[in-house]
């Protein structure tokens, strides 16, 4: 526990976490000014025009009136006569996907999930919640394509930063012959890693915090924005090319759905760590350490983009941290254009999947280091 | 000289060649193999067919021409028909529009069902119908795609250069008041650029796409710049080597010699970037080569450019305009790089430098031509870029005289004395 606590202190006192930190708040709340200073006055006059009837000005008649229309037809236009397994196949024909037996099993064996959570949605009034209307303002592209797609990326690279810092302090300042000379001392590249995760882990805390607190307080009426239901009819958005409503795996609250993306993101920031302390077994210095994981990482999106596959190498090549980056607006629901990724619960098993993965490896390499010269 | 050929090599030890590689490698995959993708494939039939025409007919098309173009089109559509009859006849798809037909009838509430039960009769669709998924597997499988769009592209060129055409003679600048408060010198630099207007055969299938079918290399080059240029410095002064280096006189000259390294492995990177970036683009599978001598007035652009400049011209301003770039930005890396103590702060510090430099990238140089201004638009970027690249000198120079290892200086200047 003492290392862990002398460890922590060395991030804490490292001026470039407070840099990182600050860096990617800014960045995200200029993304939320930016993104919001049009669609705030929409839906500020949709909220007064839902409080008092009345249209509040000329400039947002259009909004108002879409709003009542959405309001009376988004049930009907997205679920009355909605079948995923029809869509689904409608898609295949349109890009004539041929997967593989196996492959084709797995995805018709989800879609059958997703058609059962159809007909959950439509019984159980989810898909009747009061919500901004969708395809007006795309507040969930908006929060999770946008915002929270930076988010990972931006605390990816801070964790990488600190646990190469961590990894590798010893050589920097010249004390890895002192330190690695013992047996206790070799050990304590676990305590960096703990150090590590954990410092990820509150960098991931507070730039969540500080970014979804600014985009909750600068929406009006964040509250009702938090209650409405994920799959409601009226929240349905263009999702890429064909609109279509939000089936989410499990019963959702935009507030639930909210919490569950944060939980996910530190998951994926502390993946990243833990993938750099793995890598820094086989680097000379931060700088080769940090290299080698975007490396890594960049490589996992090119596999993810450009070779797909049509079978189960294609469920192999998404479930990456990568991969699941790359989807964020889809998570915890189904999604037909990549139906590789439309599972219950993948982006959770590729976090905890890959995290057990980087302590698997972590023991031959451990067993490598406990005897490498230190020279 | 020699110096400096000793200072490019410290910049590239093997692991940093392998990295660039590396990197080369991934973001030709990601992005780069498919930069020029709207000039091949299905899509870039419209293209392909310019090219034949222009080489047939010249650079425009007089009405002789357009009735030998026309009757090329039955052919064509005859042709299709050909294939659609020997890969489909078996299920009763005789032709392009028997297949559109089964396919929009899928819908039993439209009207292309009630056409296709008055054409084939009920029985007649009942058997077509579950034969649907097998005829889209061959109608987007080879060679049949390729004749579709082939023959999509005939139709749909013939309708842009007529549109193209009417347009042209349309326009002129008086109607347009996108330039109504610009100077005399614009107006008339416009004025002369517009007379020279006219639809050349491959006017309808480019326009002023260029900057993003390059972004992705340009990105790559500063980059690699990033790669290359900022470990060096961070090393030295990690290691302690800039403390052995600045206790002599000539020692304290090798900073300069680094520095002028950097630039010349910013111009090399440059140079071999571009060399493959052409030769993906221009004479990969779009072969868009064709494009280089047209100009860029005469193509799919919403209002005259006031610079009279071909592709090719554009191409190599984007060129010079990265290379401009990329020098300015290696200027900033070695400051940082000398600047820093470690290597993540370094890295860090690149990090908003690339962002910015890709977003400045996309922004302007997209609308380069279409800026107004007189020379403005040209002058400001080498302007920045200058004075960016002269604050880094200043920079450098400061942590050299005193900032970074002042004791180490002093002394020696003690000595010298």
């Amino acid at each position: 526990m003492m290392f862990f606590k002398n460890e922590i202190r060395k991030i804490l006192r490292f001026p470039l976490f407070w840099v990182m930190i600050a860096v990617c708040a800014g960045l995200n709340l200029f993304v939320i000014a930016d993104s919001m200073s049009y669609e705030r006055v929409g839906i500020q006059a949709v909220n007064d025009y839902v409080r008092t009837g009345n249209v509040p000005s000329y400039d947002v008649y259009n909004v108002c009136v879409n709003y009542d229309e959405v309001k009376e037809s988004a049930y009907d236009q997205y679920y009355k006569d909605f079948d995923i397994l029809a869509f689904k196949a409608d898609i295949e024909k349109m890009f004539v996907t041929q997967s593989s037996a196996a492959a084709q099993k797995l995805i018709d064996r989800n879609y059958q999930k997703a058609a059962a959570r159809v007909d959950e949605i439509r019984q159980d009034g989810e898909a009747y919640d009061h919500y901004y209307p969708g395809v007006t303002f795309s507040l969930h592209e908006m929060l999770y394509g946008d915002l929270f797609t930076l988010l990972l990326f931006e605390l990816a690279v801070t964790a990488c930063f600190m646990t190469a810092y961590l990894m590798k302090y010893e050589e920097f300042h010249d004390t890895h012959q002192n330190v690695y000379a013992t047996k206790i001392g070799r050990g304590i590249v676990f305590s960096k890693a703990a150090a590590s995760v954990a410092a990820s882990a509150l960098a991931a805390v507070i730039v969540i915090t500080a970014s979804v607190t600014c985009f909750l307080v600068i929406l009006p009426q964040s509250w009702t924005f938090l209650q409405s239901s994920v799959s409601a009819a009226m929240a349905t958005e263009d999702r890429s090319m064909v609109r279509y409503p939000f089936i989410t795996w499990t019963r959702m609250s935009q507030l639930g759905y909210l919490l569950r993306a944060c939980a996910v993101t530190v998951g994926y920031t502390v993946t990243a760590s833990l993938v750099t302390f793995v890598l820094s077994f086989v680097s000379k210095n931060a700088y080769v350490n940090a290299v080698l994981t975007a490396m890594l990482y960049f490589a996992l999106f090119v596999a993810a983009v450009v070779f797909p596959g049509s079978n189960l190498c294609g469920f192999v090549l998404m479930f990456t941290p990568t991969a699941g980056m790359l989807n964020v607006s889809d998570w915890f629901m189904e999604y037909v254009f990549t139906p590789y990724v439309s599972y219950p619960g993948y982006e959770t098993w590729v976090c905890i999947v890959w995290q057990l993965l980087a302590l698997a490896v972590t023991l031959p390499l451990w067993r490598y280091f406990r005897k490498a010269g230190i020279h | 000289m020699k110096v400096i050929g000793w200072e490019i090599r410290r910049y590239l030890p093997p692991m940093t060649l392998l990295l660039c590689g590396a990197l080369v490698l991934l973001i030709y995959l990601a992005y780069g193999k498919d930069c020029n993708s709207r000039y091949r494939d299905g899509y870039g039939q419209s293209y392909r067919l310019s090219v034949e025409y222009q080489k047939r007919y010249g650079d425009s098309i007089d009405a002789a021409e357009w009735e030998d173009i026309k009757a090329r089109q039955t052919e064509e559509r005859a042709a299709l028909d050909e294939m659609f009859e020997s890969a489909m006849g078996q299920y009763g798809i005789h032709s392009k529009n028997d297949f559109d037909l089964l396919r929009e009838a899928e819908e039993q509430d439209s009207e292309a069902y009630a056409e296709a039960l008055r054409v084939w009769g009920e029985d007649g669709l009942a058997e077509r119908l579950p034969h649907l998924k097998e005829c889209m597997t061959l109608a987007w499988s080879e060679p049949l795609v390729s004749a579709i769009f082939h023959e999509q592209g005939v139709r749909s060129s013939i309708r842009q250069w007529e549109a193209a055409e009417e347009a042209r003679q349309s326009f002129s600048v008086s109607q347009s008041d996108w330039y109504a408060g610009e100077s005399d010198f614009v107006k008339a630099r416009l004025k002369a650029s517009l007379d020279k207007r006219e639809t050349a055969v491959c006017s309808v299938v480019y326009s002023l796409t260029f900057p993003s079918d390059y972004l992705p290399w340009n990105v790559l080059i500063c980059l690699l710049c990033a790669v290359v240029i900022l470990p060096l410095p961070v090393c030295n002064t990690v290691t302690g080597v800039n403390q052995l280096q600045f206790c002599s006189r000539t020692g304290r000259k090798i900073r300069q010699k680094q520095f002028v390294a950097a630039l010349f492995l910013t111009a090399a990177v440059n140079v071999l970037t571009d060399a493959l970036f052409g030769a993906v683009y221009f004479f990969g599978a779009g072969n868009t080569r064709h494009l280089l001598g047209n100009r860029l007035n005469a193509g799919e652009w919403d209002h005259p450019l006031w610079l009279d400049l071909t592709y090719g011209q554009f191409v190599w301003l984007c060129f010079a305009v990265t290379l401009l770039f990329s020098l300015a930005l290696s200027c900033v890396f070695f400051a940082v790089a000398c600047g820093s103590r470690h290597y993540l702060t370094a890295i860090a510090a690149a990090i908003p430098l690339l962002m910015t430099e890709g977003f400045v990238f996309r922004r302007e140089v997209q609308f380069l031509p279409l800026r107004t201004g007189s020379a403005a638009g040209f002058f400001l970027l080498p302007a920045v870029g200058l004075t960016v690249a002269a604050i880094s000198v200043l920079l450098w120079r400061h942590s050299v005289k005193g900032g970074t290892i002042p004791a180490a200086y002093a002394a020696q200047e003690v000595r010298d004395k």
